[in-house]
């Protein structure tokens, strides 16, 4: 059904149904993402893109339906096994802890390396995709501005070695020229062979990247799904953003 | 001069137990958010075990380690097993939980040691090293810096050069996110408590030489670590340290100079002074955390809606309520179980009257805490020291200013009000655990105010308090008690239902579920606050008083800060909210010591798993299992079929 050419799902979700107290947000999804594919999650304010990273990476536990990573039954494991299991994340509000030194910040990828014969990345690595971090390694990570706590924040995940990338909002309150530096290192992420998944409300940036695209609307639905030509074409993304 | 530095040393001495057991609170609380209030209890286990192993002629060094296991293992039991299982996360919820720990560890002690003290032997029985005049500095004094030293940079290192310090750092900061990297915070939280409860057994093996060991001997470092907490500002490891050696200088300077009977009144003052001008301690740093976002979690409470809430446009409107509770007739319960009371008294015994009376009495005090905890939502531990005031306060109107006993109560309950709208005022606005924290200093340092003005309240002999007799026509004298008591009780009762029913009552319900939605909704939360305090501590200086008047006696021991715990645990156990609650409540913590009489620790034992019980199972308190039959009569007797559950109606109050 796409122009994908790896065809061995690394994550999929059937049915899957989540919510808040009374409230269901999310409702019989299903969706999938592919090794070495980047998966973009599309639609408006409030309509559970967060919940669903949030149930994927063991934080909301689901009410019904199956999430399967790398072949495993993963709906009751937390949030801490799913990151040993190989699950980076970079979250809302980019999790930078403020008191912690940006190097501490770092080896806090350590503590979960799904393969152990491969290293973390080594700081070399690091300054080298991100010069700026590299000049502020014993800074605390609160004294960081926006922008480079997000770089921090994906400079984190990726030294995880992670299979699966979680990328919650990454351009959410950033400078356009930030966005566009991200952006660039998302591709050279993408190009090593990690897939991604990336809720994003910045359409434009999210298509150009994806390779395939799930349109998410009101009432917690897959709206719509295809490549992003597919999706750019259509007038569904304007229809679910209003309403 | 010397002796000048041998009171230096010997604060100094102080100050290492001090900081040792408030970097232990204080990093329990920094990393798990909780307060632990079985700090004390915990420490005296290790204590206690100490004492049977050297009694049983076991080498030092390993009776130590041995003791200090025991606590860490206590300690991370209790988080493992309580902490993170409660289904209420409120922190007052959670505080009441580790006072429940506290009464059971307590209970425990008591019933294998018995209340007599002991005294554990010194590691080093030599003569002082250094003869310096008065006291010398002792060898324990060296060892007991020594040691707390050594264990304070032990801490200091693991803290910021290990692996495993870092995942505790950052589980501190953020438990959520940290929990995205691999780190598994259960664990974390679990070791952070069992380092809680090593800090805690090396104070208590340090101080035992000095201070004998009682089950309760911990509840006065309690109260000194809580002040080199507040001085350090909670969370600062090293803010508590200086704080602790600041506290230890000064006070055992006062001790020597001025006088060592106010000790506990001095850390009162010093603890609200702090808190008023310097909220976040004197290096004025908080611990950063990380912008994590929060979600409802989903627990067997809060999958169903809290049907009787409803926000309107205008003021926070809480209510749609079964017809039983909603119903003005329910004000004619109170009348209705006072007069069955009043008919049933003559036939008691002459003990089973005076017990039906101290209830009657405790029922007015537990009104006044439900008003504090139970409504407004506000963990209070003062309410034996506004008791204590409030018999103080009437016995002196009535013996220096000859007022009658009726008015005398009246005057109790207006003094006790102002010293909380006094104490409550400055300290509400900055949230729940600063509260606590200063309530329980207050109702520590009461029982000093007493003794130390001997002249005026007849020191800590004690006065006799007038039986307030020929108010009521009998001349049977304990019966002429009950009568009177039940009747007080029932007339401070129907207020206290009447305003917590009207729109004063419902904004205290609604901060109490949720302060920013209270707030949103033009509720002033700090006012609001001070008024349920002070408002409630009125109530329970009325209740002590009428309390000391069934006695004939007077002394500053007449209240205790048990008197606060247990009037905290009849409002959990009989429901929070509720006057019934608080006769359920008050009837069980007077009621059952009188039954299990001659041993008090079987008694605490018991209150203290049932209201870990209720806490953790039943957190809407047991006055559903009267209320629901209640209601079945009702229906049965007016034909109509009510379409409410009265559980789950009491469940929906319980959601934060």
């Amino acid at each position: 059904m796409t122009e994908v050419h790896v065809n061995s799902e690394l994550l999929s979700l059937r049915g899957v149904t989540a919510g808040y107290g009374v409230s269901t947000v999310l409702d019989e999804i299903n969706l999938t993402v592919h090794e070495r594919q980047v998966v973009a999650l599309l639609g408006a304010n409030g309509v559970g893109k967060t919940t669903l990273l949030r149930v994927v990476s063991g934080l909301l536990p689901t009410r019904s339906g199956s999430i399967e990573f790398k072949g495993m039954q993963v709906n009751h494991k937390s949030a801490s096994q799913m990151a040993h299991l190989g699950l980076a994340q970079v979250p809302e509000g980019r999790g930078i802890f403020p008191g912690l030194t940006v190097a501490e910040n770092l080896r806090l990828a350590d503590f979960s390396s799904p393969d152990k014969r491969t290293s973390p990345l080594s700081d070399a690595d690091i300054s080298e995709t991100f010069p700026k971090l590299a000049d502020r390694m014993n800074q605390k990570g609160g004294t960081l501005s926006g922008g480079e706590q997000q770089m921090l924040a994906v400079a984190r995940a990726l030294r995880m070695r992670p299979s699966l990338l979680l990328l919650d909002e990454p351009s959410l309150g950033m400078a356009p020229l930030i966005v566009q530096g991200m952006y660039d290192a998302f591709e050279r992420v993408k190009q090593s062979g990690v897939a991604m998944l990336i809720a994003e409300q910045a359409t434009n940036r999210a298509l150009a990247i994806a390779d395939y695209v799930y349109v998410l609307g009101t009432g917690g639905r897959v709206v719509a799904s295809g490549t992003p030509a597919e999706i750019s074409s259509s007038s569904v993304i304007y229809e679910s953003y209003l309403g | 001069m010397s002796e000048f530095l041998t009171v230096i040393a010997a604060g100094l001495a102080a100050a290492s137990l001090y900081s040792l057991f408030g970097v232990g609170l204080a990093f329990v609380y920094r990393v798990t958010g909780v307060l632990n209030f079985a700090y004390g209890a915990i420490a005296s286990v290790s204590g206690y075990i100490a004492y049977s192993l050297i009694s049983h002629e076991l080498s030092y060094p390993l009776t130590v380690l041995i003791a200090i296991t025991c606590g860490a293992i206590v300690s991370a039991l209790t988080f493992l097993l309580l902490i993170i299982r409660i289904p209420s996360r409120s922190h007052e919820a959670i505080g009441i939980l580790t006072l429940g720990v506290a009464i059971v560890l307590q209970g425990i002690l008591q019933s294998i040691y018995g209340g007599e003290p002991y005294t554990l032997r010194p590691a080093v029985t030599s003569k002082p090293y250094f003869d310096i005049g008065y006291y010398g500095v002792t060898a324990q004094t060296l060892i007991n810096l020594g040691i707390a030293g050594v264990a304070l940079l032990f801490l200091g290192v693991f803290l910021n050069r290990t692996k495993f310090g870092l995942k505790v750092r950052a589980a501190s900061e953020g438990s959520l996110t940290a929990s995205m990297f691999g780190i598994n915070t259960v664990t974390v939280n679990t070791v952070v408590w069992g380092i809680g409860g090593v800090l805690a057994g090396i104070a208590a093996i340090l101080v035992t030489p000095l201070n004998q060991l009682t089950p309760s001997f911990m509840t006065y470092y309690l109260l000194v670590a809580f002040v080199a907490v507040v001085l350090g500002g909670f969370e600062s490891i090293l803010g508590v340290v200086i704080g602790a050696i600041l506290y230890g200088i000064v006070s055992s300077l006062m001790a020597t100079y001025l006088t060592n009977r106010l000790t506990s009144t001095f850390s009162f003052l010093i603890i609200l002074i702090v808190l008023i001008f310097l909220p976040k301690g004197i290096l004025g740093r908080h611990l950063p955390h990380v912008n994590e976002p929060t979600w409802p979690r989903s627990t067997r409470f809060s999958i169903r809606a809290p049907k009787s809430l409803t926000i309107r446009a205008k003021g926070l409107r809480l209510k749609r309520r079964s017809r039983l509770r909603s119903s003005k007739a329910v004000l004619l319960m109170p009348v209705l179980i006072g007069g069955v009371t009043i008919l049933i008294a003559p036939k008691l015994g002459q003990s089973e009257q005076l017990l039906v009376a101290m209830i009657a009495a405790y029922v007015i005090a537990a009104l006044g805490t439900d008003i504090i905890y139970g409504y407004s939502g506000q963990l209070s531990l003062g309410q034996s020291g506004f008791m204590l005031s409030g018999a103080y306060v009437s016995v002196l109107a009535q013996s220096r200013f000859h007022i009658p006993y009726l008015l005398s109560l009246l005057v109790a309950a207006l003094v006790c009000t102002i010293i909380g709208l006094i104490l409550g005022g400055p300290v509400s606005r900055l949230g729940g655990v600063y509260l606590t924290v200063i309530t329980l200093a207050f109702a520590l340092a009461v029982p000093e105010i007493p003794n130390f003005f001997e002249s005026t309240f007849g020191g800590s002999g004690g006065v006799p308090v007038m039986l307030p007799l020929g108010l009521v026509g009998t001349d049977d004298r304990n019966l002429h008690l009950v009568i009177l008591t039940v009747v007080l009780a029932v007339i401070v009762a129907i207020p206290v239902m009447l305003l917590c029913r009207s729109r004063q009552g419902r904004q205290w319900r609604a901060l109490r579920v949720n302060e920013i939605s209270a707030a949103a909704s033009g509720i002033r939360v700090s006012r609001q606050k001070v008024l349920a305090f002070a408002i409630g501590s009125g109530v329970c200086g009325l209740g002590g008083a009428v309390a000391s008047s069934l006695v004939g006696y007077l002394s500053p021991e007449s209240f205790t800060l048990w008197d606060s715990i247990y009037l905290l645990v009849a409002i959990v156990i009989g429901g929070r909210a509720s006057a019934l609650g608080a006769l359920i409540g008050a009837a069980l913590v007077v009621g059952l010591p009188y039954a299990t009489s001659g041993s008090p620790a079987i008694a605490g034992l018991a209150l203290g798993v049932a209201l870990i019980f209720v806490l953790m199972v039943k957190p809407q308190g047991t006055r559903g299992l009267i209320l629901q039959p209640a209601l079945w009569i009702l229906d049965l007797l007016t034909g109509r079929k009510s379409q409410r559950n009265v559980n789950e109606e009491l469940e929906s109050e319980v959601i934060r």
